[in-house]
């Protein structure tokens, strides 16, 4: 689930092949520093080491201080390198992380879909301590001025801090101050410090709804929750089909997880060199979702490799 | 007492300082994180709508609520009090909320005895004349049509005189010619008859735009510009060639 880029200004005979999300929307920099290297700088980053590219290869280059801004590139051609490119980088609507658009009558009416993604280990080593979690989209904050009731419409406040850079609308997750997840909800709208929560916004994504603390910490999250699956087999085993039973469809055994850390999301473990896991996506808009215009899915992930 | 003598046996070592090398394995573990985003719109057909900005007398706040929405065209506004001057701009709204960024004003004026007075097209630019040969003039004059929205005009009229006099507007008879409109600008370049050698040419230009009936809204007078024929005019190009190895144009 890569970002899309649009080259300007292009290096002769470099292809751009992969952008990683890590990179974040807005404009990078691919610059040639020698006849044979390249550099990477991301977008409001620094640049990375050069890295020597032969005719043929294929290459990863990293920016400055930042393992997960790369790009992967690939030479055409034995002629000097020279120049630099502009990379502009934006988020893609509909592909199969961000879903389809929600329509009108299925956001009066509430809607839940679901979505599967294959993770592919295409290196020759094990990745181990793959795992996968739900990203946050803005700061965490204290509901501190008020709490949702035991059931219903209600408001979140802050007392420190702004809901500034959280979604026009969107879902909260409510945590305890200890971390244990109380509910997800959805609020229709906001304020700098209030968010206001419908009725049938409470009790979201496989949560409960109960009543709110002044310790509880707040995120801003998207409406989607995970779940992995194993294929029938290895290396290239088939998953849970709903072709044909659609999308509103629920993969049967699948454990679904909310969790916002690595440590909270999904642990699918060692992944041997050339083999597949299934990461089963739901996405849910409750009844009288209101119209947006850009709603963000945000995934993290994470492994080791030797 | 006898002395004896014997051979004793014993053991020393000798050891050598040996240094070597030894081989082992390590490995290096990278732990990588990544991210993925991506989006979809949530859609509420009932956003979709037009939004009709309202100014008095002065241009509307586009950064306020609309005067009035509506969902189809044509749409009949509230009535209008008089004697002021109504600045519109329509906007398009979609269902996700995702509105038109429009600021083409249409501007129309209500009297005091509540009727619609037409508002003028904007006068012409760039006005110039200048002597051709033959004893003619040519006439130059720019109209940046787009700035006039849905109240553009359609013609230049040339007011013209030839005895030294500036032209009068209702009292000479205009030439009128149709505007060519390209890339925002209806560029006027006509050349007139021939005229006496040596007479003094003034030209006025107006804007001209036919509304329904028909009636025809003129522009303001531009600044009224001359020139004096000749019968020579300015001295035509003349040009040689010579072809050798090389051309030269002189």
């Amino acid at each position: 689930m890569h970002l899309a880029a649009t080259v300007t200004n292009a290096i002769a005979n470099v292809t751009v092949d992969f952008v990683s999300g890590e990179n974040g929307a807005g404009a990078g920099s691919l610059a040639a520093t020698d006849v044979n290297d390249l550099a990477w700088t991301p977008p409001g980053g620094t640049q990375g080491a050069a890295v020597t590219i032969a005719n043929g290869e294929t290459k990863v280059l990293e920016g400055g201080g930042a393992t997960g801004s790369f790009v992967r590139v690939t030479r055409t051609s034995t002629d000097d390198l020279a120049g630099e490119a502009t990379v502009t980088l934006a988020k893609l609507f509909n592909n199969a992380l961000g879903f389809d658009n929600i329509s009108s009558a299925e956001a009066a009416a509430g809607d839940t879909e679901y979505r599967c993604i294959c993770a592919k280990n295409e290196s020759a080593a094990d990745v181990t301590v793959l795992k996968a979690w739900i990203g946050t989209l803005g700061t965490q904050l204290v509901s501190g001025a008020a709490q949702l009731g035991a059931s219903g419409a209600g408001t979140i406040g802050v007392a420190a801090g702004t809901f500034a850079d959280w979604p026009a609308s969107g879902f909260c997750r409510i945590e305890e101050a200890a971390g244990t997840l109380r509910e997800i909800v959805y609020y229709s709208s906001r304020t700098a410090i209030v968010l206001t929560v419908p009725a049938t916004g409470r009790a979201l994504l496989g949560t409960t709804a109960a009543a709110g603390l002044a310790t509880d910490k707040i995120y801003p999250v998207p409406g989607i929750r995970i779940g992995k699956e194993a294929p029938a087999s290895q290396p290239d085993g088939a998953f849970t089909d709903k072709t044909v039973a659609g999308e509103g469809s629920e993969p049967a055994g699948v454990a679904w997880s909310s969790g916002i850390t690595a440590a909270t999301g999904l642990d699918i473990g060692t992944l041997a060199a050339g083999y597949i896991y299934g990461l089963w996506l739901e996405r849910t808009a409750p009844e009288y979702h209101v119209a947006i215009a850009a709603a963000t899915h945000d995934i993290r992930w994470g492994f080791d490799s030797a | 007492m006898a002395s004896y003598t014997g051979t004793g046996f014993g053991r020393h070592s000798v050891f050598a300082s040996i240094t070597g090398m030894g081989f082992g394995r390590h490995s290096v573990v990278a732990s990588i994180t990544g991210r993925s985003a991506a989006l979809h719109r949530v859609a509420n057909a009932a956003l979709a709508v037009y939004e009709l900005y309202r100014g008095v007398d002065e241009s509307p706040d586009l950064d306020a609520a609309p005067w009035e929405t509506f969902a189809t065209l044509p749409h009949d506004t509230a009535a209008l009090d008089v004697s002021h001057a109504y600045h519109f701009v329509l906007r398009l709204r979609n269902q996700y909320g995702l509105v038109s960024q429009n600021i083409r004003e249409t501007l129309l004026t209500i009297d005091a005895g509540g009727l619609l007075v037409a508002t003028s097209p904007s006068v012409a630019a760039n006005v110039t004349i200048a002597a051709e040969a033959g004893s003619k003039v040519r006439v130059r004059a720019d109209y940046p049509y787009e700035a006039d929205g849905g109240n553009q005009a359609t013609r230049f009229l040339i007011y013209l005189t030839d005895d030294g006099d500036d032209p009068v507007v209702g009292v000479d008879v205009p030439t009128v010619v149709t505007m060519t409109k390209a890339d925002g600008v209806a560029k006027l370049s006509w050349l007139s008859a021939a005229f006496a050698p040596a007479a003094t040419i003034k030209v006025l230009i107006r804007t001209r735009r036919i509304d329904a009936g028909p009636v025809n809204v003129d522009s303001a007078s531009s600044s009224i510009v001359s020139a004096v024929t000749s019968s020579t005019g300015p001295a035509a190009p003349a040009g040689n060639i010579a072809i050798g190895n090389f051309a030269q144009v002189q």
